[in-house]
């Protein structure tokens, strides 16, 4: 067996649900969360990247999820009737998400143009830095803060919520993004 | 109490991992397992997507590319030592590829043959590539050259897959990059498949024994979606790697004249030489046939692909004008600029006033993850920032098309050397040079085969 065999095994078994519950809030359909998931996985390990740990394993797997799943938006670009569609198997959301503000946190996710999504998620959910989530969406550094700053503001509006952590609340930047 | 936006999410993604049904986890993981497995270098079923560029758009891409050839092309030499190391533990076992030779001759670019390495990590950013080294001139005829099909690196090392010199004129049509097939067309008869691991054409189809036109797409498994013509009547369908035809349903018939491209899961076709209202309708993927609304005041225009807007990007032109480029709505709204006065006078400002007397020249245009390009015939790429044009200046080369992106970063072919351009470091690597004309006007090789970058 070769080594990235088990760490993949591993992977999947201990961090599977928590992938496809990130790549939910991304995609707002458990069957494509499902898909995003699988490809990305196979991305990762049929690649050169050589993990150290699950959790090395597991952040670069979140930031290949959100980067197909930026491709496979503007692939389809008319997203918006997607998320208007809710069509969610056997799958019934916790009340936490519910609950949360004035409209559920996957709806007002899913407000969000699909670069600002995959930007938040990738900072907030994988914990990545702004460099990092530049790198994995191939974007500026720029685009990202103003994308993060976008999503803040935005999220913020419709949940009620506030960000007060410096490193997590990137300043819109002046002038231009490139 | 307010609460951290932080806080909030991750709250929100573990009510969602709770809410999830159950996965048999020991079957998922032999499954992503096996597919991990079969994309290191085995052969398998796959997605991917692709499509070719059409005969008309190439043959005014060759028009303008003839017209304005005059730049220098440095080659670039690849090396396999300066090729990425394989892993920083060692000890990878690569899987095997077929021995091949290395093809030689007056303006090919410098090249090794391919190895299991670059064959299993040939990923995003890598580009596949015919270049022909032909002797051309615009006094005399052509030599004919060897033509030859590249694996490139995103760091421009070129690994040779296969030698089509027997074929007239080979194009890269679409490439399944999971299984590492490749569909190439020759010239207006032909269709085969090449699997790059062995380097050798494992089907091949005289489609047309009078001259058709064919272009391809990959589809899931070892099928691929042809559409073209064959004495006027429509080839379109789903065809199996031996060219075995399997179905025609849900597809939109083109023919001779008539070009069909998909939008995501909208199929828009185009009739050449209708009226500019006749020209252009969408098919749903829910039966529904639309219209598209026409741009005014322009004599004709022509589909180029998907726009950054989701809808279709159109090239038109009016007599004495420049070429414009325009997205079209797939639902029948109005349609709306891609390039304006803004973008052109961009453009005209970064030229330094050395724009050729028709001004401005776009000649391509492409989508680069969330980026939109357009090619212009002065030396630059322009790229679109949402409404903020953004222009390069490429001192190598001058550009005249592009063969699509990926995440920021488009390929580009100018008259001959095929490269590409990062929007966000403005970084161009060579992919394919060629080398510079000599003082009898002939110049050697082009990468007019087609090149399609690994999405």
């Amino acid at each position: 067996m070769a080594t990235w065999e088990p760490m993949l095994e591993r992977l999947v078994r201990e961090r599977h649900r928590a992938l496809i519950a990130y790549a939910y809030l991304l995609t707002r359909d458990v069957g494509d969360a499902e898909d995003l998931v699988q490809d990305s996985l196979v991305a990762s390990f049929s690649g050169r990247a050589r993990f150290e740990s699950i959790g090395h394993a597991e952040a670069y797997v979140r930031r290949a999820i959100a980067s197909r799943f930026v491709d496979s938006r503007r692939k389809r670009e008319r997203d918006k009737a997607r998320v208007d569609r809710v069509e969610i198997r056997g799958f019934e959301p916790g009340h936490e998400v519910e609950a949360v503000g004035r409209v559920d946190v996957a709806s007002a996710l899913a407000e969000l143009p699909p670069r600002v999504r995959a930007c938040v998620a990738l900072r907030f959910l994988a914990d990545q830095s702004t460099a990092e989530t530049a790198d994995a969406l191939k974007l500026s550094t720029g685009a990202v803060k103003r994308y993060v700053s976008d999503g803040i503001r935005a999220l913020n509006t419709m949940l009620g919520t506030v960000v007060t952590d410096e490193e997590r609340a990137p300043v819109r930047p002046t002038g231009g993004v490139r | 109490m307010t609460k951290e936006l932080s806080d909030v999410l991750g709250a929100a993604e573990a009510a969602t991992e709770r809410g999830l049904p159950a996965f048999d986890h020991v079957v998922m993981a032999k499954g992503v397992t096996r597919r991990a497995k079969r994309r290191r270098g085995m052969r398998q079923a796959g997605t991917g997507l692709l499509a070719a560029t059409s005969i008309g758009a190439l043959g005014l891409v060759g028009f303008l590319a003839y017209d304005h050839f005059q730049d220098v092309t440095p080659v670039v030499t690849p090396s396999v030592t300066d090729a990425p190391n394989p892993s920083p533990t060692g000890n990878v076992d690569w899987p095997e590829v077929a021995d091949r030779e290395v093809t030689t001759g007056v303006g090919l670019p410098d090249a090794v043959a391919l190895t299991g390495e670059a064959y299993a990590t040939a990923d995003t950013g890598w580009v596949l590539a015919i270049f022909d080294s032909t002797k051309r001139s615009n006094v005399s005829d052509p030599v004919e050259g060897e033509r030859v099909l590249y694996l490139v690196s995103p760091a421009g090392e070129r690994f040779e897959v296969a030698n089509l010199t027997r074929y007239g004129a080979p194009y890269l049509a679409a490439w399944d990059t999971e299984r590492q097939v490749a569909l190439i067309v020759e010239g207006r008869y032909v269709a085969l498949t090449l699997d790059l691991a062995s380097g050798e054409v494992t089907h091949e189809w005289q489609f047309c024994g009078e001259g058709g036109y064919m272009k391809a797409e990959d589809r899931p498994g070892e099928e691929w979606l042809l559409r073209g013509f064959c004495s006027g009547e429509p080839l379109d369908g789903i065809y199996t790697d031996d060219f075995t035809f399997v179905t025609d349903d849900g597809i939109v018939t083109g023919g001779e004249g008539i070009t069909v491209m998909d939008v995501g899961d909208v199929q828009v076709r185009y009739e050449f030489e209708m009226t500019p209202a006749q020209s252009f309708r969408a098919y749903h993927p829910d039966g529904t046939e639309v219209a598209m609304q026409p741009v005014g005041e322009y004599i004709a225009c022509y589909p180029m692909g998907p726009s950054l807007s989701g809808g279709l990007a159109v090239q038109c032109w009016a007599e004495g004008d420049s070429v414009t480029y325009w997205n079209l709505d797939l639902d029948g709204g109005p349609a709306t600029p891609i390039t304006t006065s803004a973008t052109i006078g961009a453009i005209e400002a970064a030229s330094g006033g050395s724009l050729p007397a028709e001004g401005a020249v776009v000649t391509g245009y492409c989508l680069a993850g969330d980026q939109e390009a357009l090619i212009t015939s002065h030396p630059a790429v322009v790229v679109l920032d949402e409404g903020s044009p953004v222009v390069v200046t490429n001192g190598e080369y001058r550009a005249t098309w592009c063969f699509g992106g990926v995440g920021g970063t488009v390929l580009v072919t100018g008259v001959g050397p095929l490269w590409t351009w990062d929007a966000a470091s403005g970084i161009t690597v060579t992919l394919l040079p060629v080398p510079e004309p000599g003082d009898d006007g002939v110049w050697v090789g082009a990468a007019e085969g087609g090149a399609i970058i690994h999405p």
